[in-house]
């Protein structure tokens, strides 16, 4: 195989309004190839989980195209569908959401299994269960236990296992360390890793934190009220910023070291309701270098070298005025 | 705080199950035949031979209790069971679905919800004509826009919920959903508010009886036992105190039976 595993082309959702709509996704395009890993970054109510859950169809897409190893995903009927939802599994942000409290862990994990029918005696499943348990670090001995009797790290373990069990290529994990400690963050984005060398997955890896996307991240994806601003490889997007979105953003982030200088360029005002948004680049009412132009028309993401795409006009690293 | 729940439970549940089971037996426990008539012993109070005393036709009061607690009881249990049968899946369907779907069954319980629940049976159980099964129809029609109502938004809920849309990614149908996912969900106060509908059954059985739409005499019920010793309730008022104290002890004992169920029903402190 030779194309991007996942492809996705002018996305979009609008949700209706008594008046008007709020477009929560814009027009948004990229490419995720096998076996790697792409975050999707931005603040609450920048489209990133909304994009996120158009790839696996959990919302309909108002426009745009998605394309699954080369097929186009959006039109599959019901039957395709299903079986194309093999290939493609969720981990969500809240794991004591996302697992039914009513089942055993030995069923929550095998629902995929029983839904494509991939096994086939109890004793296939238990054991192929028992695997995944022991793939994410857990064991045999949880098989028969509730969800509400595990940590909220165990529970986001058994949410991957259940993510694993139809041998999946792509997750798309939806800021899937979020609600978990730090000390237990690192330890399932460990595991992730892991299991992405393990299995060749892709990741679409959905989330607000930075110094997370750094560490997991081949590339990024910047979004802001419902566009992608910024896209590139995690080296040189965190390194040479183009948009100037990502620069406040990347300026934003805590840097645990107190001998570095730090430049926190702070942006003026809130971010514009998604139902009212801004004529031109969404980001020029905030951005410390806007022009003219910026309010006229909307920049499209431009290749600034070695596929690094920024969407602003001026499309180089300026030197932001602090 | 358990053994509140614990006595509550015992004591609710053993009492609602000793009703039930000397209803169904009661062929075997009543001393006398319920319809035996006798005009020589007729309007008599408690005495050793009739425990309960007797009515206007000199029948056996604790036998009409007992053969009426058949009657009575089976109409109570069986309407909200059918009503529950068919309004949790309304329930379901117009929550999980939503759109025209939940409209039409929203509208339609709305509309069946905005006559009290008595009127609404006795306007069904005359239409029928006053049979025991016209009883139990017009009982599960009036209780069944409250099953919906209560299925629908539960279902509501827990369809935000993201354990359903995980079960959609790994690519379970809607249907299937509906059944290994929402319903094992809500019915926790389902069958709270089961268990305190027949206690509603029982008191709408008595009311539709009394005015003589329910099981028709001779046979007798709690409510129609009732409405026949009013006729002399200063006189003989044994028939009617007997049948209105059977009622009460069994709305109570399903209230109670409902109540502690509640609280067991807590996924995370029961079961």
């Amino acid at each position: 195989m030779t194309g991007p595993l996942l492809s996705v082309q002018g996305l979009t959702k609008h949700f209706p309004l008594k008046t008007g709509q709020v477009k929560a996704v814009d027009g948004v395009s990229f490419d995720v190839a096998a076996g790697e890993t792409l975050a999707l970054v931005g603040e609450s109510g920048c489209g990133k989980s909304t994009t996120g859950r158009m790839l696996l169809r959990l919302t309909d897409p108002t426009a745009g195209s998605i394309a699954f190893d080369g097929e186009d995903f959006l039109g599959l009927g019901r039957a395709a569908l299903r079986r194309r939802r093999r290939e493609m599994q969720i981990v969500f942000q809240d794991p004591y959401a996302s697992l039914s409290p009513r089942n055993r862990v030995e069923d929550i994990v095998a629902e995929p299994l029983d839904v494509h029918g991939l096994c086939e005696s109890r004793a296939a499943r238990r054991e192929r269960v028992i695997e995944l348990l022991r793939l994410v670090g857990l064991d045999a001995i949880h098989l028969r236990r509730h969800p509400f009797e595990f940590s909220g790290g165990q529970r986001q373990r058994i949410a991957i296992a259940r993510a694993l069990a139809p041998q999946p290529r792509l997750i798309v994990a939806d800021e899937p360390v979020s609600a978990l400690d730090v000390s237990v963050q690192a330890q399932v984005v460990n595991l992730m890793q892991d299991l992405q060398e393990k299995f060749g997955l892709a990741y679409v890896f959905i989330s607000h934190d930075l110094a997370v996307v750094r560490h997991i991240a081949h590339r990024v994806a910047v979004m802001y009220l419902g566009r992608l601003v910024e896209i590139g490889t995690t080296e040189t997007l965190f390194s040479a910023p183009h948009h100037p979105y990502t620069q406040a953003l990347l300026s934003a982030a805590p840097v645990p070291d107190p001998e570095r200088k730090r430049t926190r360029i702070v942006l003026a005002g809130d971010v514009p309701s998604p139902a009212n948004v801004p004529s031109g680049c969404h980001f020029h009412p905030r951005c410390p270098v806007a022009q003219a132009i910026c309010r006229e028309s909307v920049p499209a993401l431009r290749d600034v070298g070695g596929g690094h795409r920024a969407a602003c006009h001026f499309g180089k690293p300026f030197p932001i005025p602090v | 705080m358990n053994v509140p729940i614990g006595k509550l439970t015992a004591i609710g549940g053993g009492l609602s199950l000793l009703l039930i089971l000397l209803a169904a037996f009661s062929p075997w426990i009543a001393p006398l035949d319920p319809l035996d008539q006798s005009f020589l012993t007729a309007n008599q109070g408690p005495t050793a031979e009739h425990w309960f005393g007797t009515d206007a036709f000199g029948r056996d009061v604790l036998s009409r209790v007992l053969f009426g607690g058949r009657v009575s009881l089976a109409i109570g249990i069986l309407a909200p069971l059918l009503s529950a049968l068919a309004g949790i899946w309304a329930g379901m369907l117009a929550g999980y679905l939503g759109g025209w779907t939940d409209r039409l069954l929203s509208r339609s319980s709305d509309l069946l919800m905005s006559f009290p629940t008595l009127l609404l049976g006795v306007m069904i159980a005359a239409a029928l004509g006053p049979s025991f099964q016209s009883a139990v129809i017009a009982i599960a029609v009036a209780l069944f826009p409250r099953f919906v109502r209560l299925s629908r938004s539960a279902t509501q809920v827990v369809r935000r919920e993201p354990f359903i849309d995980a079960s959609i990614a790994a690519g379970r149908g809607t249907a299937s959903i509906v059944l290994r996912h929402v319903l094992p969900n809500i019915a926790g106060p389902l069958v709270v508010a089961l268990s305190l509908w027949i206690a509603t059954a029982i008191r709408l059985e008595a009311a539709l009886s009394f005015l003589g739409l329910g099981a028709q005499p001779p046979a007798p019920s709690w409510g129609n036992m009732i409405r026949d010793g009013m006729s002399d309730l200063v006189g003989d008022p044994w028939p009617a105190a007997f049948a209105g104290a059977a009622i009460t002890i069994s709305v109570l004992a399903f209230n109670m039976v409902g109540d502690a169920l509640r609280d067991l029903l807590d996924p995370e402190t029961g079961l």
